[in-house]
Protein backbone atom coordinates (compact mmCIF):
# COMPACT_ATOMS: atom_id res chain seq x y z
CA UNK A 1 0.00 0.00 0.00
CA UNK A 2 1.26 3.35 -1.23
CA UNK A 3 0.29 6.75 1.08
CA UNK A 4 1.05 10.12 -1.26
CA UNK A 5 0.43 13.22 1.24
CA UNK A 6 1.52 16.33 1.34
CA UNK A 7 3.72 17.86 4.65
CA UNK A 8 5.86 20.74 5.23
CA UNK A 9 6.93 23.10 2.79
CA UNK A 10 4.57 21.59 0.73
CA UNK A 11 6.75 18.45 0.46
CA UNK A 12 5.42 15.23 -0.94
CA UNK A 13 5.49 12.30 1.61
CA UNK A 14 5.57 8.90 0.32
CA UNK A 15 4.89 6.01 2.65
CA UNK A 16 4.53 2.11 2.26
CA UNK A 17 5.15 0.56 -0.94
CA UNK A 18 5.99 2.18 -4.58
CA UNK A 19 5.00 -0.76 -6.34
CA UNK A 20 3.54 -2.17 -10.04
CA UNK A 21 0.13 -2.07 -8.50
CA UNK A 22 -0.15 1.19 -6.79
CA UNK A 23 1.71 3.21 -9.85
CA UNK A 24 -1.01 4.29 -11.59
CA UNK A 25 -3.07 6.17 -8.67
CA UNK A 26 0.84 7.78 -8.31
CA UNK A 27 1.23 8.29 -11.72
CA UNK A 28 -2.13 10.67 -11.22
CA UNK A 29 -0.79 12.52 -8.62
CA UNK A 30 3.22 13.19 -10.02
CA UNK A 31 2.31 13.69 -13.54
CA UNK A 32 -0.27 16.80 -12.36
CA UNK A 33 2.36 18.50 -10.62
CA UNK A 34 3.56 21.81 -12.51
CA UNK A 35 6.42 23.05 -10.57
CA UNK A 36 9.61 21.54 -8.09
CA UNK A 37 8.86 19.90 -5.60
CA UNK A 38 10.75 17.77 -2.84
CA UNK A 39 9.90 13.96 -2.38
CA UNK A 40 10.30 12.74 1.23
CA UNK A 41 10.88 8.75 1.37
CA UNK A 42 11.87 8.52 4.53
CA UNK A 43 8.57 6.62 5.15
CA UNK A 44 8.60 4.97 2.05
CA UNK A 45 10.17 1.15 2.24
CA UNK A 46 10.07 -0.13 -1.44
CA UNK A 47 10.10 0.62 -4.92
CA UNK A 48 10.26 -1.10 -7.97
CA UNK A 49 11.26 -0.53 -11.97
CA UNK A 50 6.70 0.56 -11.68
CA UNK A 51 7.25 3.38 -8.89
CA UNK A 52 11.16 4.37 -11.10
CA UNK A 53 9.20 4.61 -13.93
CA UNK A 54 6.46 6.79 -12.54
CA UNK A 55 8.95 9.28 -11.12
CA UNK A 56 10.90 9.02 -14.51
CA UNK A 57 7.39 10.34 -16.20
CA UNK A 58 7.23 13.19 -14.10
CA UNK A 59 10.95 14.61 -14.28
CA UNK A 60 10.67 14.67 -18.10
CA UNK A 61 7.43 16.26 -17.77
CA UNK A 62 8.95 18.84 -15.53
CA UNK A 63 11.95 19.18 -17.24
CA UNK A 64 10.08 20.97 -19.95
CA UNK A 65 9.45 24.24 -17.52
CA UNK A 66 12.89 23.95 -15.93
CA UNK A 67 11.65 22.64 -13.20
CA UNK A 68 12.19 18.90 -11.69
CA UNK A 69 11.70 16.52 -8.18
CA UNK A 70 14.44 16.69 -5.34
CA UNK A 71 14.45 12.96 -3.86
CA UNK A 72 15.55 13.05 0.15
CA UNK A 73 15.88 10.67 2.85
CA UNK A 74 16.14 7.66 1.18
CA UNK A 75 16.84 4.35 2.76
CA UNK A 76 20.18 2.19 1.30
CA UNK A 77 18.33 -0.32 -0.42
CA UNK A 78 16.16 2.47 -2.43
CA UNK A 79 19.11 4.12 -2.44
CA UNK A 80 20.89 1.30 -4.45
CA UNK A 81 18.03 0.68 -6.58
CA UNK A 82 18.63 4.01 -8.02
CA UNK A 83 22.57 3.71 -8.42
CA UNK A 84 21.48 0.57 -10.13
CA UNK A 85 19.06 2.18 -12.64
CA UNK A 86 21.33 5.27 -12.77
CA UNK A 87 18.58 6.83 -11.72
CA UNK A 88 20.83 8.75 -9.07
CA UNK A 89 22.14 10.67 -12.47
CA UNK A 90 18.55 11.95 -13.48
CA UNK A 91 17.32 13.28 -10.57
CA UNK A 92 19.08 15.23 -7.50
CA UNK A 93 18.75 13.20 -4.34
CA UNK A 94 19.93 14.40 -0.92
CA UNK B 1 14.98 -22.83 10.07
CA UNK B 2 11.97 -21.55 8.45
CA UNK B 3 9.93 -24.27 6.21
CA UNK B 4 9.27 -23.11 2.38
CA UNK B 5 6.10 -21.11 1.64
CA UNK B 6 4.42 -21.23 -1.67
CA UNK B 7 1.03 -19.47 -2.90
CA UNK B 8 -0.75 -19.43 -5.84
CA UNK B 9 -1.59 -16.12 -7.59
CA UNK B 10 -3.68 -14.55 -10.05
CA UNK B 11 -2.28 -13.04 -13.27
CA UNK B 12 -3.58 -9.76 -12.00
CA UNK B 13 -0.85 -7.22 -10.15
CA UNK B 14 -3.50 -6.88 -7.85
CA UNK B 15 -1.74 -10.18 -6.27
CA UNK B 16 1.53 -8.12 -5.33
CA UNK B 17 -0.20 -7.78 -2.28
CA UNK B 18 -0.73 -11.36 -1.51
CA UNK B 19 2.75 -11.90 -2.39
CA UNK B 20 4.28 -9.35 0.01
CA UNK B 21 2.68 -10.81 2.34
CA UNK B 22 4.10 -14.22 1.71
CA UNK B 23 7.80 -12.49 1.98
CA UNK B 24 6.76 -10.98 4.83
CA UNK B 25 5.97 -14.15 6.76
CA UNK B 26 9.05 -15.93 5.17
CA UNK B 27 11.25 -13.50 6.72
CA UNK B 28 9.94 -12.90 9.57
CA UNK B 29 10.62 -16.74 10.22
CA UNK B 30 13.33 -17.62 8.18
CA UNK B 31 17.31 -17.22 9.97
CA UNK B 32 17.94 -15.48 6.22
CA UNK B 33 19.97 -11.78 6.69
CA UNK B 34 17.38 -9.27 6.76
CA UNK B 35 19.41 -7.27 3.79
CA UNK B 36 18.40 -10.02 1.78
CA UNK B 37 14.64 -9.13 1.56
CA UNK B 38 14.66 -6.23 -0.36
CA UNK B 39 16.44 -8.03 -3.51
CA UNK B 40 14.34 -11.05 -3.22
CA UNK B 41 10.84 -8.84 -3.11
CA UNK B 42 12.03 -6.60 -5.97
CA UNK B 43 13.10 -10.21 -8.04
CA UNK B 44 10.30 -11.53 -7.18
CA UNK B 45 7.87 -8.40 -8.35
CA UNK B 46 9.48 -7.69 -11.35
CA UNK B 47 9.49 -11.69 -12.64
CA UNK B 48 5.65 -11.74 -11.93
CA UNK B 49 4.60 -8.22 -13.67
CA UNK B 50 6.94 -9.48 -16.60
CA UNK B 51 4.48 -12.42 -16.89
CA UNK B 52 1.22 -11.19 -16.16
CA UNK B 53 1.85 -8.14 -18.81
CA UNK B 54 3.99 -10.25 -21.37
CA UNK B 55 1.45 -13.13 -20.94
CA UNK B 56 -1.79 -11.92 -20.13
CA UNK B 57 -3.89 -14.54 -21.80
CA UNK B 58 -2.04 -17.01 -19.89
CA UNK B 59 -5.00 -19.22 -17.99
CA UNK B 60 -3.26 -20.54 -14.71
CA UNK B 61 -2.58 -18.64 -11.48
CA UNK B 62 1.05 -18.32 -11.31
CA UNK B 63 3.13 -19.88 -8.50
CA UNK B 64 5.91 -18.13 -6.00
CA UNK B 65 7.78 -20.38 -3.77
CA UNK B 66 10.26 -19.32 -1.19
CA UNK B 67 12.90 -21.29 0.54
CA UNK B 68 16.49 -21.28 2.09
CA UNK B 69 18.36 -23.84 1.32
CA UNK B 70 22.81 -24.50 1.97
CA UNK B 71 22.82 -20.68 2.83
CA UNK B 72 20.92 -19.73 -0.47
CA UNK B 73 17.02 -17.80 -0.59
CA UNK B 74 15.56 -19.37 -3.36
CA UNK B 75 12.50 -17.97 -4.98
CA UNK B 76 10.71 -19.52 -7.61
CA UNK B 77 7.63 -18.02 -10.16
CA UNK B 78 5.81 -20.27 -12.34
CA UNK B 79 3.82 -19.85 -14.90
CA UNK B 80 1.87 -22.94 -16.19
CA UNK B 81 0.53 -21.32 -19.26
CA UNK B 82 3.35 -19.82 -20.88
CA UNK B 83 4.90 -19.67 -24.76
CA UNK B 84 9.02 -19.15 -24.40
CA UNK B 85 10.39 -15.68 -23.11
CA UNK B 86 13.67 -16.07 -20.96
CA UNK B 87 14.11 -12.69 -18.82
CA UNK B 88 17.65 -13.72 -18.45
CA UNK B 89 18.57 -13.34 -22.36
CA UNK B 90 15.55 -12.10 -24.12
CA UNK B 91 14.94 -8.87 -22.65
CA UNK B 92 16.86 -5.58 -23.49
CA UNK B 93 18.66 -3.80 -21.86
CA UNK B 94 18.05 -0.47 -21.01
CA UNK B 95 20.50 2.33 -21.91
CA UNK B 96 21.20 3.89 -18.43
CA UNK B 97 23.60 6.41 -19.10
CA UNK B 98 21.20 8.05 -21.10
CA UNK B 99 20.25 11.66 -20.64
CA UNK B 100 16.81 12.30 -18.83
CA UNK B 101 15.35 13.58 -22.37
CA UNK B 102 16.16 9.89 -23.67
CA UNK B 103 15.45 7.90 -20.50
CA UNK B 104 12.35 5.28 -20.97
CA UNK B 105 11.64 2.98 -17.73
CA UNK B 106 11.75 0.18 -20.58
CA UNK B 107 13.62 -3.00 -19.69
CA UNK B 108 14.67 -1.43 -15.60
CA UNK B 109 12.79 -4.36 -14.03
CA UNK B 110 14.79 -7.31 -15.70
CA UNK B 111 18.36 -4.81 -15.24
CA UNK B 112 17.13 -4.32 -11.87
CA UNK B 113 16.79 -8.14 -10.85
CA UNK B 114 20.11 -9.26 -12.72
CA UNK B 115 21.89 -6.43 -10.99
CA UNK B 116 20.36 -7.33 -7.25
CA UNK B 117 20.19 -11.37 -7.43
CA UNK B 118 23.35 -14.02 -7.79
CA UNK B 119 21.70 -16.30 -9.73
CA UNK B 120 19.10 -16.83 -12.39
CA UNK B 121 17.59 -19.76 -13.99
CA UNK B 122 14.96 -19.90 -16.72
CA UNK B 123 13.55 -23.66 -17.74
CA UNK B 124 10.68 -24.31 -20.20
CA UNK B 125 8.91 -27.10 -20.79
CA UNK B 126 5.71 -28.02 -21.64
CA UNK B 127 4.15 -24.47 -21.43
CA UNK B 128 5.65 -24.67 -17.98
CA UNK B 129 8.39 -21.40 -17.83
CA UNK B 130 9.86 -21.22 -14.28
CA UNK B 131 12.00 -18.55 -12.99
CA UNK B 132 14.02 -19.46 -10.40
CA UNK B 133 16.29 -16.63 -8.08
CA UNK B 134 19.17 -17.58 -5.58
CA UNK B 135 20.77 -15.03 -3.32
CA UNK B 136 22.95 -15.66 -0.64
CA UNK B 137 21.16 -15.73 2.97
CA UNK B 138 24.01 -14.02 4.80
Amino acid sequence: MLEISFGANDQIVLSGRFDAGEAEKARQVFLALDRSKVVDFARLDYISSAGLGVLLAAQKKLSESGSGLKLVNMNGHIRDVFRFSGFDQIFEIE
Amino acid sequence: MSSPVSASVTRDLGALAEIARLVDGFFGATAAHPTTRYPIELALEEIFTNMVRHNAAGRSDIRIELDIRDGEVIATVTDFDAPRFDPTTDAPPPAIERQLELRTPGGLGIHLVKKMIDRIEYSHHDRTATVTLHKRAT
